[in-house]
């Protein structure tokens, strides 16, 4: 065959239009593998055809390229992806963002974590100063109920002795609603005072005992409590016509003012 | 599409056969407006062109394994998959015209018609490398190339013998390619 005559025939431009018979396709795909001219022919004629179509581009409606993928996808003839371009960087960033997020995450924790151990650890405070504020005032009224008890204890024992006399002080002109009570044991001796109802002390003062022997007053003892409900151990007085208190400078004096007496009796 | 590789047509085609989306964004990227233009260039002005390149994408996805890079470029094998899907599709409508008016109109000069849709259509810088062919040489191209009609078709309709068909086709060709370097 006469390939120059062959490639003038216009058989390579039929099929390059798309109007050659088949077994004029057959022919020359043959003849293309065998002759290195007829390939270069027809890849020229391809390429005026390409050329033909570049010049007679035309802009596609934008939204079209990502409608076009998805029915790509949906035949499952491309497989989607994330990003369009860059694509080895997808999964690193991924797994940077997969730290980041844990990291994050732990973050979070600790300051959630954080915060609730703050308030627990205020919140048990206040309780333990709740509590041992209630421990001290319950130990204090605790100690307050056993000298009370012993207070008690005490002016029950004294007041039930057989030996003992009781003699109430009435209040004298000026006080008439005071009172006081005495506890004097024959036996030994000694005198006990219970200032029930006396009136309250200006500071600086005290209530003082004194015992009348003879017509003379002699110092029975200073009252040294607080509580006027607390029986008191006063000095031992042998024998009395009288006893009588007074309201004197603290620590006692050694004459009584005899206008700042309160209660009186006579034994 | 600065960003993208340029891609061989053998790497293109593994993207293509490996369901790569790189493939798809480098095709569309650089040949859709070629296939939108040939397509709309065979149908004329029709919104169903759209229609047609998103089947055209799909035919170059299932066909791949029928490409034969021996036998050609990627985008000749592209561009004739939206050119033949076009002309099917023109085809097909046509047909269904002509069943409605051959009972009146027993001869139908399909050539006159052919051409008054797509002159209209004609985007400019084809038009006017059509226009500077010889009338001869257009004719072929026009036929063969834009409606698919069969060498058999093109010598009975312009009443010229097979081989002229070829010789026209060769020249058109050559002045063709003279015009657009």
């Amino acid at each position: 065959m006469d390939i120059k005559e062959y490639i003038s025939s216009g058989v390579i431009e039929a099929y390059v239009l798309g109007m050659a018979t088949d077994e004029e396709i057959r022919e020359l795909e043959l003849l293309c593998s065998q002759h290195p001219e007829v390939q270069q022919a027809l890849e020229e004629a391809e390429q005026t055809l390409g050329n033909l179509a570049m010049e007679n581009r035309k802009q596609v409606p934008a939204e079209l390229k990502s409608t076009i993928l998805q029915s790509l996808v949906s035949e499952g003839l491309v497989e989607e992806e994330k990003e369009i371009t860059m694509d080895t960087d997808v999964p690193r960033r991924q797994s940077i963002n997969w730290y980041a997020l844990v990291a994050a995450a732990c973050v979070l924790l600790l300051v959630i974590g954080a915060i609730y151990h703050m308030n627990t650890v205020n919140r048990l405070k206040t309780e333990l100063s709740i509590l041992s504020a209630q421990q001290k005032s319950l130990l204090v009224e605790n100690t307050n109920f056993r000298e009370d008890l012993e207070n008690r204890k005490q002016e029950l024992t004294v007041a039930t002795k057989a030996s003992v006399a009781k003699y109430s002080l009435a209040g004298v002109a000026g006080h008439e609603g005071s009172s006081a009570t005495l506890y004097w044991d024959q036996d030994t001796k000694e005198v006990y005072l219970l200032p029930l109802n006396l009136p309250a002390l200006p500071s600086g003062k005290q209530y003082q005992l004194w015992a009348i022997v003879d017509g003379k007053p002699v110092n029975a003892g200073v009252y040294g409590k607080n509580d006027f409900s607390v029986l008191q151990k006063m000095l031992s007085t042998d024998r009395a016509e009288m006893f009588a208190i007074t309201m004197e400078n603290e620590g006692g004096v050694e004459e009584p003012t005899l206008d700042q007496m309160v209660v009186a009796a006579k034994i | 599409m600065l960003t993208q590789p340029n891609y061989t047509d053998e790497e293109l085609v593994d993207l293509l056969k490996s369901k790569d989306q790189r493939a798809y964004n480098y095709l569309y990227d650089h040949y859709a407006d070629a296939l939108f233009g040939m397509i709309s260039r065979v149908i004329g002005e029709n919104e169903t062109a759209t229609d047609i390149l998103q089947e055209s994408f799909v035919k170059i996805w299932r066909n791949i394994s029928l490409y034969d890079a021996n036998k050609g470029r990627l985008f000749t094998w592209m561009i004739n998959i939206a050119r033949n899907t076009a002309i099917d599709f023109k085809r097909s409508g046509q047909s269904k015209r002509d069943k409605q008016t051959n009972s009146l109109d027993t001869e139908v000069n399909i050539i006159p018609e052919s051409f008054t849709t797509y002159t209209k259509t004609d985007h400019l810088g084809l038009q006017k490398v059509m226009e500077e062919l010889k009338e001869d040489h257009r004719i072929i191209i026009e036929m063969a190339y834009f409606q698919g009609y069969t060498q058999d078709e093109i010598s009975k309709e312009l009443n010229i013998p097979l081989g002229t068909v070829k010789t026209r086709a060769r020249a058109a060709l050559i002045q063709l390619r003279q015009i657009l370097n």
